[in-house]
């Protein structure tokens, strides 16, 4: 009994491990990107994003691994997108009565989750099996994956951007602020580098992945 | 894109007569006049930030193609080249760190990182330029009146201000330079000289300059100002055509080889464009100096403009 | 401000100022994954359009209604979702009875409709800020014309990309990316550019 627990936990983690690093989906997959970059302008603001980010993929592959089998075929498209749709519309409404102020700074890109493509990657990802630990394992290692790559590359945008994290000074004073970091070509720009400097950290660590996925 | 590993080098495979290291030296030695009045205008200051900005551009360079296992060229002057044009385009009394930030941008961001001469899409330097009025505004807006060390404001900033008491300056003061605004740009005069150099030299098209320039003129002409109660001001049209770096980004910018089309027609389409979205930028748009931004926009749709305008062979059914 | 300076203005915006593309975000995935061909880039530009025209028309006539029903629900979210995805399905059906050939065009120039943020984007903007059902098309309208020339441009530029060599690690989308993050920084010269049609 204990050997099958174990078992099962390693895979589980595993597959959080790979929404993180092998299969990150904004830095490896590419998913997720306009939201990405519009909210990446404000710390703060992608901190919530994660968040929602992380607890949309897990609710929605949890409904998927339950009732997935149960929905034919040519609708299956169409059901997983009233899924996220909803769970999206849930968040927008509690964002809307408990942060407003954030909300209004989010504007149109938190619905956007709900297309961007990251929630059907995720669920497409779900293993064979259809086990909800498993489908909730894979949510929640995407959604974490999202969230670190969203905050990297908020940190740099905003400490970059504006000297501070926040309320939180972080450049010394003397050290001019790059300006270019706020505006929409930076956020291109420090999105490419990141993904290059991911992919380039990738190469080294595990070359022969690499190898063999640069081969499909 | 490993297209450019199998075949030798980058399209099109035309034998050329000079290197490319003669080319970049003759386009360097038509810059001298400007930096020249560069120099007396604005004082040995200037100077310093030329020489900063085309160091980290060169070292910036061989220190890339050192770290991508690439042949280091930096003797063929392309970098240097690039180093002087975005130094050319500081104002006098910007932050020393400036030119080299540009220079990093430009060689790593805009040439090197997508594999070397050749292969850069927009123009190194107007990029780099372009990101730098971006990020500091402030810092690239510091004018100094030539001769003296008086913060001043660029005759585009003048006419753009139009209540403004300074007075706008004199042709001749155009033409010779002693107006205030970028460090190689401000004297029209050097500028051409070079500038009619390179074209009998045949390294540039007269095609590209010309269009620019007879489209910022006219266009310029045509909008007078609310002020004024005629259609139109030749004055004006002066005035936009001598200063602003018109002449600069004309001669040696919009016409780098890489950047720019390569069909006669596509190159008066190209230089015509440039010029009317320059004066439409700048009469409406925030940034005094539109000419960087409508020579970006017509770099990226050069090749368009290309396929627009190729012979048509024969017997070739559409 | 006359209706043709307000419309014009609206133009200007919707291409230049706020690009949808390359200012506002929306709509890179499908702006990298379409082929250099240019006319690929403008069947997929034309289609967009077309659809975000008339998407932005019926969500904004049903947007009243529903924040009507519940002003603290997004109930938009879900409703343009499903009307697009009506829409979507119904134009390519009466492609496939009007013009076969056109449709199988059709077919290959859209990239995953179903997770696409450019008509999702520009019926929800559309419904929070147009203030009127002219207003609505037009911007619907200028923001695909706006599609469409980011990805005429971009087409142009991966033209240009077949022949360069990044490193490694740049490959693919990241220099994609920096690729769209410079000509980004062109729009960003076209900031403030109303003033053409505001008179001073």
């Amino acid at each position: 009994m204990t050997g099958i627990k174990t078992a099962a936990g390693s895979v589980h983690l595993q597959e959080i491990g790979q929404g993180l690093w092998g299969q990150n989906p904004l830095l490896r997959l590419g998913l997720g990107i306009c939201t990405a970059l519009a909210v990446s302008g404000s710390f703060r603001d992608s901190c919530y994003v994660g968040l929602v980010v992380t607890l949309l993929l897990m609710a929605s592959n949890t409904v998927f691994a339950i009732f997935g089998g149960k929905v034919p075929q040519k609708l299956g498209l169409v059901f997983k997108i009233t899924i996220i749709a909803s769970f999206i519309t849930a968040a927008d409404g509690i964002m809307k009565i408990y942060y407003a102020d954030i909300h209004q700074n989010l504007g149109i890109y938190l619905p956007l989750v709900a297309v961007n493509g990251l929630a059907i990657a995720s669920s497409d990802a779900m293993s064979q099996h259809g086990s909800v630990a498993s489908a909730v394992c894979i949510g929640l290692g995407m959604g974490l994956g999202y969230s670190g790559a969203l905050l990297s590359l908020a940190i740099i945008r905003e400490v970059l951007g504006t000297g501070s994290l926040g309320d939180l000074p972080v450049l010394p004073i003397g050290f001019s602020r790059i300006l270019a970091m706020l505006h929409p070509s930076g956020a291109f720009i420090a999105l490419g580098l990141l993904l290059g400097l991911f992919s380039f950290l990738k190469q080294l660590l595990s070359p022969e992945q690499e190898s063999k996925e640069s081969q499909i | 894109m490993r297209e450019a590993e199998t075949t030798n080098g980058i399209p099109p495979y035309i034998r050329a007569i000079r290197s490319t290291r003669q080319i970049m030296l003759m386009v360097l030695l038509a810059l001298l006049p400007a930096v020249w009045t560069g120099y007396c205008h604005f004082g040995s200051e200037a100077m310093y930030h030329l020489a900063y900005t085309v160091v980290t551009a060169v070292s910036v360079e061989c220190v890339c193609q050192l770290v991508l296992k690439r042949p280091v060229t930096i003797l063929d002057g392309s970098a240097a080249l690039t180093g002087l044009l975005l130094g050319m385009c500081l104002p006098p009394a910007a932050p020393f760190w400036i030119g080299p930030a540009g220079a990093v941008v430009a060689i790593v961001l805009v040439k090197q990182m997508y594999g070397g001469l050749g292969c850069n899409f927009v123009n190194p330097a107007l990029t780099a330029r372009a990101l730098l009025h971006i990020s500091w505004p402030t810092q690239m807006s510091a004018f100094v009146k030539p001769y003296e060390a008086i913060a001043a404001v660029t005759p585009l900033g003048v006419i753009a201000d139009y209540d403004s008491t300074q007075a706008v300056p004199s042709m001749m003061q155009l033409f010779n330079g002693e107006i205030a605004g970028c460090i190689g740009e401000t004297s029209a005069m050097a500028l051409m000289i070079g500038g009619i150099v390179l074209i009998f030299l045949e390294v540039i098209d007269y095609r590209i300059p010309t269009g620019i320039m007879a489209a910022v003129f006219i266009t310029a002409s045509l909008y007078a100002g609310p002020g004024s109660s005629i259609g139109f001001s030749f004055n004006n049209g002066l005035i936009h055509l001598l200063s602003g770096g018109t002449m600069l980004a004309a001669f040696f910018m919009a016409t780098d080889y890489v950047t720019s089309p390569i069909t006669p027609k596509a190159r008066w389409l190209y230089g015509v464009s440039i010029g009317v979205l320059t004066v439409i930028i700048r009469l409406w748009g925030a940034y005094p100096e539109g000419l960087t931004f409508a020579i970006l926009l017509m770099n990226i749709v050069a090749p368009l403009m290309e396929r627009l305008t190729f012979p048509r062979r024969f017997g070739e059914v559409r | 401000m006359s209706s043709l300076s307000s419309i014009s203005a609206l133009f200007l915006s919707g291409i230049l100022v706020s690009n949808f593309v390359f200012v506002r975000f929306l709509g890179v995935p499908d702006m990298i994954a379409s082929s250099p061909k240019t006319r690929t880039a403008v069947g997929a530009g034309i289609i967009l359009t077309l659809l975000m025209t008339l998407a932005s028309a019926v969500t904004w006539l049903l947007y009243g209604h529903l924040q009507a029903i519940s002003e603290l629900i997004s109930l938009e979210i879900l409703t343009f979702i499903i009307i697009i995805l009506t829409l979507v399905y119904m134009t390519r059906f009466i492609l496939s009875r009007l013009n076969p050939v056109l449709h199988k065009e059709y077919v290959s120039y859209m990239p995953a409709l179903s997770t696409n943020s450019i008509i999702l984007g520009a019926t929800l903007i559309n419904a929070r800020e147009s203030t009127s059902f002219l207003q609505a098309i037009a911007s619907g309208f200028a923001m695909g014309m706006g599609v469409l020339f980011a990805f005429i441009i971009f087409s142009s530029v991966q033209q240009r990309l077949i022949y360069t060599k990044p490193p490694r690690a740049l490959e693919g989308l990241p220099i994609f990316l920096i690729s769209a993050g410079l000509i980004s920084l062109v729009f960003s010269g076209f900031d403030g550019l109303f003033q053409l049609f505001i008179p001073r």
